[in-house]
């Protein structure tokens, strides 16, 4: 722990339990993200400072009852320290991760505006400019922008109907769902939304995959609890994978397969190729990957993924043909 | 860090911001809580106080020194004092909502493995929070997670400390490990960083190369600030640089020379997943009046610079996804299909020679 991170911790407990009136232990540890053991080695050591020549009525008067934090002289530390400008860069870095998410981009750029607006001069001057300078890369919003009608009916708790290209079957469909939550994750924007036609199968949909969501104002109950934690993490699974398919990629592009799969996935080959055992549910998502490489991929096993390969590419030579 | 220097600091700063008129080093060092500046050696003292000094301007408090003007400075030496009026944060009237969405931000920012702002993100909020009360937000949540494999702790500390940098607009120095695995040794003016499908990326002017360049982070080996007497900024960021072009661009529109346009038939089911198979930038033709336009399948027009990679874009997508224009990118996505229908007519690899 570095000195400004407990320093600029201590510099806010104060502030606010005096603010406040009276601030259990526990809300103090989790909203500053530390141990409560951690906030008490805090409070012991706000107890013994203040302005010096430290005569009683010159600390800061500090007390804990029944785990209730309370301050009686806060010592002129009234309010909290202003912004920084690494705080309010660390912020500006927070807002761009959250892409549009729901049509959200532009309420939180006025947010931001604000609290550059309230910076030191200083401070200020070098924000400037700070928002065009990082970026996540999106494809922009799908045809039928329908991300503020599903962040409403989140609010609302309205069932949606959606005209969706599921990319596991490769068709577009027609789904009646519950709405729960909006998830960024790498860049993809995703609705969380309980499936009626699937007896309430909590499924994401890619929003950039969505043609047209419609609010139907029917209401809904949603789950009292909702762990949108468990999106946090390197992938996002949508259920374990139903098989397990072998690619050959070439040598050309093996170099890039060693550097994304993990070691047990990959058999390097003598030729400089390599083979590459994914899991997946779908034999669509299959062929659209390895497709996506020409030449250089070719799915090996299962059969029927073959199959299904070879019947996509037949249909299309056929067209092309025309 | 020790506690006695946390304490030490604590009791200059409120001693500062307690008294109205600038505090001489001297009044300071007469107290006995700052015992540490009141060495045997004057000077080592000194250096004591300045490094106390130095970490609590680093955390943003507004402390100065005004220099011996005022009737009642009797060491002539001028004094410390700490601008009340920045020092506190003012009301910013943020509504519950608007902190709600916030901490969307923050928490995203927050869960960058191995990222040093953490702390920063966390004290933000908490203080953004002084005046707010809690309230239900948008169930939202935003996570930029790295691929696997890399080395997330100096991703994040090289992220943090190319922010910074861009901020400030500091060279860095870095050793970048290329595709090759050779190792090169680059002076870099950052002018923006993109992240994109797991990996961070930085834009910036490479001196060795004499030209915009793009860094992935990942490979980015060792990383510094540059240390020069000049005190930054170092460069100024062109005013046609724009990082939107660099990060959302798909692989066929890199490269120079003029764009050719293409025309690709989209099956109606694809229609909802334009954005993701083509970008921002595909635009859609108006439906003409005809088969096409009951059918529900569209027209995509797209400026391409690199016919190979538009293939490659539109194969996995079979006849859903046609080239109509021009017939040379459509010979060669025809050629193409050929060419795998007849691979994937075998019985697999073993059957082939």
């Amino acid at each position: 722990m570095s000195l400004s991170d407990r320093l600029g911790r201590l510099l806010f407990i104060v502030p606010y339990v005096a603010h406040r009136g009276g601030v259990p232990m526990a809300e103090l540890a989790q909203r500053l993200s530390v141990t409560p053991a951690q906030i008490e080695a805090d409070l012991d050591l706000l107890s013994m400072v203040g302005q010096p020549p430290l005569t009683p009525d010159h600390l800061i008067d500090l007390y804990v009852e029944d785990d209730v934090v309370y301050v009686d002289l806060d010592q002129s530390l009234s309010r909290p320290l202003r912004l920084t400008h690494e705080e309010a860069r660390a912020l500006v870095l927070g807002v761009r991760l959250v892409t549009d998410l729901g049509g959200v981009k532009d309420e939180i750029e006025v947010v931001l505006a604000k609290i550059v607006a309230a910076l030191n001069p200083v401070d200020r001057a070098l924000l400037q400019g700070m928002a065009e300078r990082i970026r996540v890369a999106t494809d922009g919003p799908s045809t039928g922008a329908p991300a503020t009608v599903l962040r409403r009916a989140i609010d609302a708790r309205h069932v949606v109907e959606l005209d969706y290209y599921s990319a596991t079957s490769d068709r577009q469909k027609l789904y009646r769902v519950e709405p729960l939550a909006l998830v960024a994750h790498t860049g993809h924007e995703y609705l969380v939304a309980l499936d009626l036609a699937a007896g309430r199968q909590e499924k994401l949909y890619r929003l950039d995959r969505v043609g047209a969501a419609r609010d139907t104002q029917e209401p809904f109950e949603p789950p009292a609890e909702l762990d949108l934690s468990r999106f946090r993490t390197q992938r996002l699974y949508f259920g374990g994978g139903a098989f397990t398919a072998c690619v050959r990629f070439s040598a050309k592009v093996a170099p890039a397969m060693i550097e994304r799969f993990r070691a047990e996935e990959v058999e390097k080959r003598g030729d400089g190729s390599v083979l590459v055992h994914v899991s997946t549910s779908s034999p669509a998502w299959l062929a659209r990957w390895v497709l996506g490489f020409g030449a250089e991929a070719e799915v090996i096993a299962p059969a029927e993924s073959r199959e299904y390969i070879s019947a996509l590419c037949r249909e299309a030579a056929l067209a092309y043909r025309r | 860090m020790s506690a006695a220097r946390t304490e030490r600091l604590l009791n200059l700063l409120t001693l500062l911001l307690n008294t109205r008129r600038p505090v001489s080093l001297r009044e300071i060092r007469e107290l006995e809580e700052f015992a540490a500046y009141q060495t045997s050696d004057p000077k080592s003292g000194e250096r004591a106080f300045e490094r106390d000094k130095a970490a609590l301007i680093e955390l943003g408090v507004p402390l100065r020194w005004v220099p011996p003007e005022q009737e009642d400075d009797e060491d002539g030496l001028g004094g410390y004092v700490v601008d009340r009026e920045r020092y506190y944060l003012p009301e910013l009237g943020l509504a519950p909502a608007e902190l709600a969405l916030l901490s969307i931000a923050g928490a995203a920012a927050a869960g960058i493995e191995g990222f040093p702002g953490r702390a920063a993100v966390i004290r933000a909020l908490a203080k953004l929070g002084f005046d707010v009360d809690d309230a239900r937000g948008l169930p939202a949540l935003a996570h930029a997670p790295l691929q696997e494999g890399v080395d997330s702790a100096r991703v994040g500390e090289h992220l943090d400390l190319l922010h910074g940098a861009i901020m400030r607009q500091q060279s860095v120095q870095l050793t970048y490990r290329g595709a090759g695995r050779d190792k090169t040794r680059r002076k870099v003016d950052p002018y923006g960083l993109y992240y994109r499908g797991g990996a961070w990326y930085l834009v910036g002017h490479c001196h060795l190369r004499g030209a915009e360049r793009t860094f992935h982070l990942a490979r980015i080996v060792e990383l510094a600030a540059v240390a020069t007497g000049k005190s930054p900024p170092h460069f100024t960021v062109p005013s046609t640089f724009d990082l939107h072009a660099h990060a959302e661009r798909r692989p066929w529109e890199l490269g120079q020379g003029e764009p050719m346009t293409v025309r690709v038939r989209l099956a109606a089911r694809l229609v909802p997943a334009v954005r993701e198979i083509f970008g921002a930038r595909a635009e859609l033709e108006q439906p003409a009046e005809g088969a096409s336009a009951a059918s529900g399948d569209v027209i995509v027009r797209l400026d391409v610079r690199q016919g190979a990679q538009l293939v490659a874009a539109v194969l996995p997508y079979g006849a859903g996804a046609e080239v109509l224009e021009p017939a040379s990118l459509r010979a060669e996505v025809a050629q193409a299909f050929a060419r795998l229908a007849a691979q994937y007519a075998g019985a697999g690899e073993g059957a082939r020679p």
